[in-house]
């Protein structure tokens, strides 16, 4: 091989090497391309998914606002019935204002029905009282308006001893709420 | 100095190699091409390789920006469920808290005078709260004083349902299911 050839065959090389180069540089853009695409389709099908999530979260918040606005108004009422001692002091603080006569009282507390986290505990009393229609009647009224949880799951009227007297017996749910509880929407 | 003069240098002298073909003229051109082909590909591609990465990063933290935006909605998405369950089984609660009260002295009113209440009794249904099982034992009592309980009932937006009444001697007997009825 003399000289003249293997010059042509060091230029040929060069060229192969410029063009595989090229070559290289051309793959490598390409799949670059090809990954500003894919990031571009994912940004897209992200952009469209946070939109459909922000529309689907107001129309929740307007859809739920009415029940919302009613859990913040009950809370105050929920945060001053938070344990049995609330609960107790509130109905015997009612049978001693009214200064109606108590036959008996029985206050216990009982559990919530099933895996209910929001209303663990129910505070549950019985309670017989005797007096004038009138006297007996604003007392029962007066306690179901100060407790406005108070569920009355029992109520007993029948004549008392005397005449004038009438004997109620009331069975009262006062349910201790637990406004932090996980709740999950069963729906 | 030599008396000889040397002339081989003028004499023809034949290649010490062959020459290459005529088309290999060409090589040196081919690679003037092949360097300015392979700068302009080379700038191009380098061009289209730096904004192509340039978009891919950009749109990346932006991808991930919404990412994040989608997350926190989905957290307070979750909040909002939350609450709207607690507001549900409060107004579940609610519903059977009406007050009895006003059901008591509502049938008190509604009879005559003449008429003593044996027993009245209201129970609350433990599966629908909102219903109560009114019971109640009159002596003395009519068609007409149950007409009118029915009456001072209806008041309270109650409605009796599955009324049953059955007179012994002097002592009707009274049961019904009232069921609120919305406003």
């Amino acid at each position: 091989m003399n000289n003249k050839k293997l010059a042509c065959i060091i230029i040929i090389m060069l060229i192969a090497s410029v063009v595989y180069g090229t070559q290289m540089m051309t793959k490598r853009t390409k799949s670059r391309v090809d990954e500003a695409e894919a990031a571009s389709v994912e940004k897209i099908s992200t952009e469209s998914a946070a939109n459909v999530a922000n529309i689907t979260y107001l129309r929740l918040k307007n859809d739920t606002q009415d029940l919302r606005q009613f859990l913040d108004t009950w809370t105050p009422v929920i945060e001053k019935m938070q344990s049995s001692q609330d609960a107790e002091q509130t109905v015997l603080g009612a049978l001693r204002n009214s200064g109606i006569l108590t036959v008996s009282q029985k206050f216990e507390m009982k559990a919530g029905n099933g895996d209910n986290k929001f209303m663990p505990k129910i505070f549950q009393g019985t309670m017989i009282v005797q007096d004038e229609y009138t006297k007996t009647m604003n007392w029962l009224g007066e306690l179901e308006t100060k407790i406005p949880l108070m569920r009355v799951s029992n109520c007993r009227l029948k004549q008392g001893e005397t005449g004038h007297q009438v004997n109620l017996e009331v069975r009262i749910d006062i349910p201790l709420i637990n406004l932090n509880a996980e709740v999950e929407d069963k729906k | 100095m030599s008396q000889y003069l040397c002339h081989d240098f003028k004499t023809p002298r034949s290649d010490s190699a062959r020459r290459l073909p005529s088309a290999f003229a060409l090589v040196p051109v081919l690679f003037y091409l092949s360097l300015i082909g392979g700068a302009y590909f080379n700038f191009t591609s380098y061009q289209s390789f730096s904004k192509a990465t340039k978009d891919r990063d950009t749109w990346k933290q932006v991808t991930a920006q919404k990412t994040e935006a989608k997350a926190t909605i989905e957290r307070n998405m979750a909040g909002l469920m939350k609450e709207k369950a607690r507001a549900e089984k409060l107004a579940q609660w609610i519903e059977g808290t009406r007050a009895m009260q006003p059901i008591t002295v509502a049938v008190s009113r509604s009879l005559s005078p003449e008429i003593t209440v044996g027993q009245l009794t209201m129970e609350r249904s433990t599966e629908l709260p909102a219903q109560i099982t009114l019971t109640m034992t009159l002596n003395n009592g009519t068609v007409e004083d149950i007409a009118r309980v029915h009456q001072g009932i209806n008041a309270l937006n109650y409605r009796p349902y599955n009324t049953q009444q059955s007179k012994n001697g002097e002592i009707l007997e009274y049961h019904t299911m009232l069921i609120w009825q919305q406003m």
